[in-house]
């Protein structure tokens, strides 16, 4: 097998040998449902009468190409004065805009047993984390795991799991895992949020009026404080931006004020609007697309998207100007000021510090050249990135004077070890997930054979170390 | 027949909407499935296409071009779902030869190699790959499915191309002569 064999045929083999897919029977009858909920939008259309300037159209003493231009004359002349009236109404709307903001209290009890009394954990099953969402690894020792079926969290490094999902969770939302105690999770249709303080042992839950909205974002600071954000459906995409609904806590979820209404930038290149958060921070940036130069800036919130405020990105020799970038990590420094791992396309990661303000980077000088794989800011200072084939893990506790680099025992060619599908809950314990796959090339090219686990075309297992990624354990395989 | 539906569904026709999204939901699926690789993010963009598609339909001029529309507003949906996805796909680990396999070996992993490639493309080129080769599809009609000139679809292809041949090139240097120890 070589790599140059006819490559527009071996698509066509691969579309014709995936594309037998069914959709799911109750397809059609959930969207149709979601359908009755949604009215059609109202269009205008304009006359379909030609411009001839008979008689059988308009007046006798005033043709029909005639009537069409008066028409036209007195729709300017409307857009004009309709536009004053906007201009002195949008004049006004910061006066109207923000609404009182609400309190949510938390009315609902616990709905599972305290911890202690709780089956204890059992091992992972094969093929339990084999729809793995989310990893989040808190210390040395939890870690917690979203699947498309499950919440999962350890207190033993994986020897032991139990699912601590809420009542009522349900996909595609996303949750927000915060230390080994706390993560926030949207239940039901997405605008009520549960939230845990005891490793999942008990949930308590808020009802957010977001309009409607589901979905949310969670921007948190600390376990007790932050944001979560909402898309306004009813103002999505537009020319002037993204309508968010903001709600905030500062007691840990116990209750919200909110909404503040936020306004997300609109920019050309993206059809991303809110889809994560970096911590505390919210990030809007563009990509890049046949239509649209890179837009060489993104937008940073810290308020849960109430407001933003640009940054243009990085330029310099491993960040050329027109290069797509992408704020991989972001952290707020000891000295406030921001420090990001910039990923470049085509090009390793590197980390450039704020200089205070939004134009003024530079480059942290001690960083090894060439971070090829996610990167991780544990603290300011403690930073930890896995690089790719041949595989090295390099970690740093004073912000990149000195670094460690470990050389793992196997290839983590392909492993997502930062943010993403995997983390780090320390320089020494971290967590990678791997999809299972066929052996393929020996190193004379020929093909390999057997599986790496599982036996399934796209099973995946987790991956955890517990000594800075010398030696990985495979845990669901 | 199919254009009379569409009519109907244009203007406000409910059960003629839903004998167009009976008709052609299973296509839509598919496309989806194929562009995300993704069963459940495939669900969410053809729920999301029908909405829209729905909300829409009265923008529709030409009610023949209706399946053009229709691919068009999925084509945007997709791109949505693979956005939100794009932070939490799981990448793949290379491992180390074990030996000579059969020759129904060997396609079997070079398909799973070409889907790994095929998957750590940038959505736009997944789109149009997947609308040349699975649904065959001109330029012109490419063009119209994703909003851009016929132009840029030869040049989307053509580093479409590229981005695949280089994920598997990536992909196979991965592999060579790496020794997968036990980790148990």
């Amino acid at each position: 097998m070589t790599i140059d064999r006819d490559l527009d045929r071996r698509l066509v083999d691969l579309f014709e040998d995936r594309s037998v897919a069914v959709p799911p029977p109750d397809l059609l009858a959930r969207s149709l449902a979601r359908v009755d909920s949604t009215g059609q939008r109202r269009t205008w259309r304009f006359p379909s009468v030609a411009l001839r300037g008979d008689a059988t159209f308009g007046h006798p003493l005033l043709p029909a190409w005639a009537l069409l231009v008066l028409v036209a004359l007195v729709a300017v002349a409307l857009l004009v004065v309709g536009s004053q009236i906007v201009r002195r109404y949008q004049s006004v709307i910061p006066e109207q805009t923000p609404p009182a903001l609400a309190v949510y209290s938390t009315p609902s009890p616990e709905t599972q047993a305290p911890i202690e009394t709780r089956p204890p954990g059992v091992p992972a099953e094969a093929g339990m984390f084999a729809t793995i969402r989310d990893v989040f690894a808190a210390g040395d020792q939890v870690a917690w795991v979203s699947t498309k079926t499950a919440i999962y969290r350890t207190d033993d490094t994986g020897k032991t799991w139990r699912a601590v999902q809420p009542d009522g969770w349900a996909l595609p939302n996303d949750e927000a895992f915060l230390d080994a105690d706390t993560a926030y999770v949207p239940i039901g249709t997405g605008s009520e949020i549960a939230v845990t303080h005891d490793g999942g042992a008990s949930w308590s839950t808020s009802v957010l009026d977001a309009g409607g909205a589901g979905s949310p974002v969670f921007a948190f600071a600390s376990a007790s404080t932050g944001y979560v954000t909402f898309v306004d459906p009813s103002h999505y995409d537009k020319r002037d931006g993204t309508g968010l609904f903001v709600f905030g806590t500062t007691d840990g979820g116990r209750t919200w004020t909110g909404p503040s209404r936020g306004l997300q930038p609109h920019l050309k290149a993206s059809s991303n609007k809110l889809y994560g958060a970096k911590g505390a921070f919210l990030i809007n940036s563009a990509g890049l697309s046949d239509q649209y130069a890179f837009e060489n800036f993104f937008d940073l919130s810290e308020d849960g998207g109430a407001t933003y405020t640009r940054y243009d990105f990085p330029v310099g020799p491993l960040a050329p100007k027109k290069a797509m970038k992408e704020v991989v990590a972001i952290v707020r420094g000891l000295d406030g000021h921001l420090l990001i791992a910039l990923g470049v396309d085509g090009s390793p990661e590197v980390v450039y510090r704020n200089g205070g303000y939004p134009s003024t980077w530079s480059q942290v000088d001690e960083v090894p050249t060439g971070i090829a794989q996610p990167f991780q800011f544990l603290s300011p200072t403690s930073w930890v990135f896995t690089a790719g084939a041949p595989g090295e893990i390099l970690s740093t506790i004073d912000a990149g004077a000195h670094w460690r680099t470990v050389v793992p025992s196997i290839s983590l060619y392909g492993v997502q070890a930062g943010e993403g599908p995997a983390s780090w809950g320390s320089l020494e314990t971290g967590w990678g997930v791997e999809e299972c796959r066929w052996t393929l090339l020996s190193a004379d090219g020929s093909p390999g054979s057997g599986r790496s686990c599982g036996d399934r075309p796209h099973d995946i297992v987790l991956l955890v170390t517990s000594d800075g990624g010398a030696t990985w354990t495979r845990i669901g395989s | 027949m199919r254009r009379d539906l569409v009519e109907r569904a244009r203007g406000g026709d409910r059960a003629a909407f839903a004998e167009l999204a009976a008709q052609s939901i299973g296509r839509l699926f598919n496309i989806a499935q194929l562009m995300l690789r993704d069963r459940d993010l495939a669900d969410d963009a053809v729920q999301e296409t029908l909405v829209q598609a729905w909300r829409d339909l009265r923008s529709l001029r030409d009610p023949d071009g209706f399946d053009a529309w229709l691919h068009r507003v999925l084509v945007r949906c997709v791109y949505r779902e693979a956005d939100r996805e794009r932070r939490r796909s799981a990448s793949t680990v290379q491992l180390a030869p074990a030996g000579i396999d059969s020759d129904a070996s060997a396609n079997v992993a070079d398909r799973d190699a070409i889907d790994r490639g095929f998957r750590r493309l940038r959505p736009e080129h997944r789109a149009v790959l997947v609308l040349h080769h699975y649904l065959g599809f001109s330029d012109d009609e490419a063009a119209i499915a994703l909003a851009v000139p016929p132009g840029t679809i030869k040049s989307r292809l053509n580093r479409a191309t590229s981005a695949l041949r280089s994920a598997l090139e990536a992909d196979a240097r991965g592999g060579e002569g790496l020794a997968m120890e036990s980790v148990q």
